[in-house]
């Protein structure tokens, strides 16, 4: 019963502690477009009718994806370089990274089927929308 | 393992009590997340060898030229990437879950006994 009164105190001294940085809606909005327009992609190399689609018409999906990708990766790189000696650090990198790996993804999805062309299998094999989907789950885990 | 304690009504009489009352609401979380976590991750993994293993038969059966694998496989590399960094995030994810329950339990205590809610 005594104790309680200065593990009160104890509380009001070690203030807010977190693992995490904070949740930022934008960047799971960009991620959310990112992978949207990676299903229209997936579902361009693999249409209903033959044949699918030139690069050129699919392009823009692939555009859109990278500017929303790069546009996620560089506010999370700035929210890591902010937390970057606190506790939530380590985990605000490992968002930004995984944004980065995504961004890759797609990159090389694009220079792949611009140069030698894609079909259904080689868009499911690839993982790319799995990669991507991962630091969307990351930032949605960051909502408290 | 013994039933979380009832926040609205927990006036623990000693230390001991107050750690039963933690250990009450974190070991579920850590039960649960913990369980779930495995589970998604071992999708990813499932997910990812079938996709090499795919791109590895494709290219020995002649359908996909080497270059192509090149480019599958270092696509899946990235997979593999994410997958990892993912799994040591939701080690951060569980950790914070469990921090958020103790305090949660504290606050509790201090609430019922004084009548003051601690906000941080």
């Amino acid at each position: 019963m005594r104790a309680l009164p200065s593990l009160a105190v104890a509380i009001l001294l070690t203030g807010c502690v977190s693992f995490l940085p904070p949740h930022d809606e934008g960047v799971y909005k960009k991620l959310e477009t990112a992978v949207a327009e990676i299903d229209k992609i997936g579902a361009a190399v693999d249409p209903p009718y033959q044949p699918q689609p030139g690069f050129k018409e699919i392009e823009p999906y692939y555009i859109a994806a990278l500017a929303s990708l790069r546009s996620a990766e560089a506010a999370t790189t700035s929210r890591a370089e902010a937390y970057r000696d606190q506790m939530p650090g380590r985990a605000a990198e490992l968002v930004a990274r995984a944004i980065g790996n995504c961004r890759k993804a797609v990159e090389t999805l694009a220079q792949t089927h611009r140069s030698m062309g894609i079909d259904g299998d080689d868009f499911r094999t690839s993982s790319v929308p799995q990669t991507c989907t991962i630091p969307r789950m990351m930032e949605a885990r960051l909502k408290r | 393992m013994t039933q979380p304690v009832d926040l609205d009504s927990f006036q623990p009489r000693s230390a001991g009590e107050l750690f039963d009352g933690i250990v009450s609401h974190a070991v579920p979380i850590i039960g649960s997340m913990w369980s779930q976590a495995r589970d998604e991750l071992e999708i990813h993994f499932s997910t990812l060898a079938q996709n090499s293993f795919q791109t590895m038969k494709r290219l020995a059966e002649g359908r996909i030229t080497r270059e192509k694998a090149d480019a599958l496989l270092h696509m899946q590399e990235l997979y593999l990437n994410n997958i990892l960094l993912y799994s040591e995030f939701l080690v951060y994810d569980m950790a914070q879950a469990v921090l958020d329950a103790v305090f949660s339990v504290v606050k509790a205590a201090v609430r019922n006994w004084t009548g003051i809610m601690l906000n941080f």
